[in-house]
């Protein structure tokens, strides 16, 4: 399978000399095997080009088949959904997977975010076969030949991780999540206030515990590196997360490729291959591979 | 009055090389009055940029006062407003102001649903935060510092957009930052707002061949919508000779459009005024710099 970066920033996309080479797009990851259909994961302001990509692929003819795979509907992981090309060509298939609580739901918050006060026109101007999927965390299905699992990350409002298996390979698509530490972020707003009834601490043991046996024997870890570990420090409770953490959970789990991705928007080029590089030193001999999620670069798993 | 253009691109943002000397953040202006008083025009992303800058200042310190103006309320022209730094700092005072087919409060609110954004309400903002509606009466007029605000409001596509004119002394600035224009002819409202103003900023989504065509280029692709409400660079420079402006700049430009399409599109339409014998000074809104009207 062969995984592509469209976007790899998070929060907003960055318009900025210094980020021209790592890139400014906001989430969106296409993962692509042989008659298999295309999974999408997130649809920030990347998913333009990637909609424009797939049309060389079925898509154009309206041969194509795709699901989206959305960790939450915050506006940096969907704004870029409206610019999909192939929802415009007929016959097309699509279907949208996200946390929700049922299918219906799912659509109203696709809805929500085009309503005239927001956008020019609705999911009306859609003209592709599109479903609806809302999931929980914990959730395995199948789409097509993958098998996908599903976990509870550290998010305000709620995100999910997605585990994808396909033959004897597996990816794991993890972002937005703060550690497993000393805060359960769920819904509602908060502030930083480490929480101290024991049923809690207790609950973000276990939701800790979840996410590394999720993780375990996967081939690749895309993950939240939006903060460095002093960044992390003052704001722990946006759900966001380090390297550390990451490798942390890659290395626990025996898995060879850790990939930094949803980059901070003040993260310049050479702080992220500076930082990448770093983290690679530090391993010493170890096997596993820290890489930077770049926008247009992919990875052959 | 000073001013400094910190997002001037339409829809999206147009990220990487080829865009950079002419910005590809979404809407965001800052306008200053000589003791410094500030309004903001649109919260595109440009408005995250400002407000990391204005903590140096007053705003860094609780003690900032900010009047932002909302053209409308399409998402490009409000993505920036959660990440406005200077709302969520306590002390600071942000008076709200636009006027769209539902009440601005309502389209602010939604925006920060706990759906769409982790800040969940508006009462989360840190910041003393009033909104008001441009409809009612006492906001016909707006003093803010030495400045005066006036406004129109009109048309476009199913929804409505709002232009502005801020005045401070002889100096005024105009900002059309989405209009459609009647074909041929200029929309009425957007003449009479313009007239005479010291510096116009229009749209300039499309080329004219562009909107002369059976499909302008839609973001979605050949299939995609063909987007309506958007005017061209030509139709900008007619407005700007025809309300005697003497210096016009190009905004909200088209994510696609790099910044050598824009020089050459500067340099048609300066041909143009000055073949009709003006003296309009033609030029691109640019991210970063300030210039004085």
């Amino acid at each position: 399978m062969r995984i592509t970066f469209y976007g790899v920033r998070g929060s907003f996309p960055v318009s900025h000399p210094l980020v021209s080479k790592v890139g400014g797009n906001t989430s969106c990851v296409a993962l692509e095997a042989e008659g298999a259909p295309t999974l999408i994961f997130d649809g920030g302001t990347g998913l333009r080009r990637c909609g424009r990509d797939l049309m060389n692929r079925g898509f154009g003819d309206g041969a194509g088949e795709a699901c989206f795979f959305f960790s939450h509907t915050h506006w940096d992981h969907i704004q870029g959904f409206m610019y999909f090309e192939p929802f415009y060509r007929e016959g097309n298939k699509v279907q949208v997977v996200a946390r929700g609580s049922h299918d219906k739901r799912l659509q109203q918050v696709f809805a929500g975010q085009v309503e005239s006060d927001y956008f020019s026109y609705g999911l009306g101007g859609l003209k592709a076969d599109l479903t609806w999927k809302g999931v929980q965390e914990g959730d395995v299905f199948h789409v097509g030949p993958y098998k996908i699992t599903t976990a509870r990350l550290n998010h305000p409002g709620i995100a999910i991780a997605y585990r994808v298996e396909l033959g004897d390979k597996c990816f794991v698509y993890m972002t937005d999540t703060a550690p497993y530490d000393d805060q359960l972020l769920g819904e509602g707003f908060h502030i930083r206030k480490p929480d101290t009834d024991p049923k809690i601490i207790a609950q973000i043991e276990n939701y800790g515990q979840v996410l590394e046996e999720f993780v375990a024997g996967s081939d690749l870890l895309l993950y939240d590196t939006f903060f460095t570990p002093e960044q992390y420090q003052t704001n722990p409770h946006w759900g966001h997360s380090t390297p550390d953490e990451g490798i942390r959970l890659a290395r626990q789990g025996g898995v060879p490729r850790f990939y930094n991705f949803h980059h901070h928007p003040e993260a310049w080029d050479e702080d992220l291959e500076g930082r990448t590089r770093e983290y690679q030193q530090r391993l010493g001999g170890s096997d596993l591979e820290i890489g930077l999620a770049r926008e247009g670069e992919w990875v052959e798993l | 009055m000073r001013v400094r253009f910190w997002g001037v691109r339409g829809a999206l943002a147009a990220t990487g090389e080829g865009f950079q000397r002419v910005g590809g953040n979404t809407p965001c202006v800052e306008v200053r009055d000589r003791d410094d008083e500030l309004i903001v025009l649109d919260a595109g992303i440009g408005a995250y940029w400002l407000g990391r800058q204005l903590l140096a200042g007053p705003h860094g310190r609780g003690q900032g006062r900010t009047t932002l103006l909302f053209s409308h309320s399409h998402w490009d022209h409000i993505q920036g407003f959660p990440f406005f730094i200077p709302a969520f700092i306590p002390g600071n005072s942000l008076r709200v102001y636009g006027g769209g087919v539902k009440r601005l409060e309502d389209t602010l609110e939604g925006q920060m649903d706990p759906t769409y954004s982790p800040l969940v309400s508006l009462s989360n903002l840190g910041a003393d935060v009033k909104i008001g509606e441009l409809q009612d009466p006492e906001n016909q007029r707006l003093e803010v510092g030495q400045m005066v605000v006036t406004h129109a409001c009109f048309p476009n596509g199913p929804h409505q957009v709002v232009g502005y004119r801020i005045q401070e002394g002889e100096r005024s600035l105009c900002y059309v930052s989405e209009v459609d224009h009647p074909e041929p002819g200029l929309r009425q409202e957007v003449v009479d707002l313009a007239r005479g103003c010291d510096v116009l900023i229009h749209e300039s989504y499309y080329t004219e061949a562009e909107l002369a065509s059976a499909h302008p280029p839609s973001l979605a692709g050949p299939l995609g919508p063909p987007p309506a409400g958007h005017s061209t660079f030509a139709q900008a420079t007619q407005v700007a000779l025809e309300v005697g402006a003497k210096r016009l700049l190009f905004f909200y430009h088209h994510p696609d459009r790099d910044d050598d399409a824009i020089d050459a599109a500067i340099e048609a339409q300066r041909a143009r005024a000055k073949a009709a014998g003006s003296s309009l000074e033609i030029d691109t809104a640019r991210e970063g710099t300030e210039f004085e009207v």
